[in-house]
């Protein structure tokens, strides 16, 4: 394990600590799922840490592309 | 020499990728995962920002180019005049289908680089013939 300090605001600490509180975990532990989640998994390249950074609901949206953009549907 | 390219990405492809909620997510997550070298239109990226403006907000739409930078072996096609032109041509041959500028120029590339592979959910990017990996 690798000791760092991270600096954050106070709005950003007050809401981390928190959330921190509701989750039952230190500001610490807090902070070291935040930079899991946005760190890519283990063995896979940097890109793969977007894939499935969106969530609409939508299980055809990659079909319907043209209406979102175009305000068309087909 | 550079390596042959392999398979055309479509927008529908990133974001079926991109979206966890695609019913195609699954698939393109393991497609990408692993990238043969890779084409796409300028366009596309256009329409996947665009995509990301609209559905969501700026961040999101920047986050989608970060994307993009990211994604190793890549070709991202420009679009000027003579793409217009060779683009335009697709459109009026398909003139009974509602295509889009980047579906054509997806197909004018496919056509032109001689691509066998395309990774769409869309069908107008199978309107050549060419087998989409959906």
């Amino acid at each position: 394990m690798i000791r760092t300090q991270v600096s954050l605001d106070e709005h950003e600490y007050a809401v981390a600590k928190t959330e921190a509180r509701s989750l039952g975990i230190s500001v610490a532990e807090f902070v070291r799922r935040a930079v899991r989640e946005a760190l890519p998994p283990r063995g896979e390249g940097p890109w793969m840490k977007f894939a499935g950074f969106v969530e609409t609901g939508n299980p055809r949206s990659s079909q319907s592309i043209d209406e979102m953009v175009y305000g068309q549907k087909d | 020499m550079a390596k042959k390219i392999e398979c055309y990405v479509d927008t529908s492809a990133f974001i079926a990728f991109l979206d966890r909620s695609d019913s195609f997510h699954a698939l393109f997550r393991r497609l990408f995962s692993a990238p043969p070298p890779l084409s796409t239109s300028s366009l596309v990226v256009a329409e996947g920002h665009g995509w990301f403006l609209r559905r969501y907000d700026r961040n999101r739409a920047i986050q989608f180019l970060t994307f993009m930078d990211a994604l190793p072996g890549l070709t991202v096609r420009g679009f000027d005049a003579s793409e217009l032109a060779k683009t335009g041509r697709i459109v009026k041959k398909f003139a009974d289908q509602n295509l889009t500028l980047a579906d054509a120029h997806g197909l004018a590339i496919m056509r032109e680089l001689r691509i066998g592979c395309c990774w769409s959910t869309d069908r107008h990017l199978g309107l050549d013939g060419v087998p989409l990996v959906c």
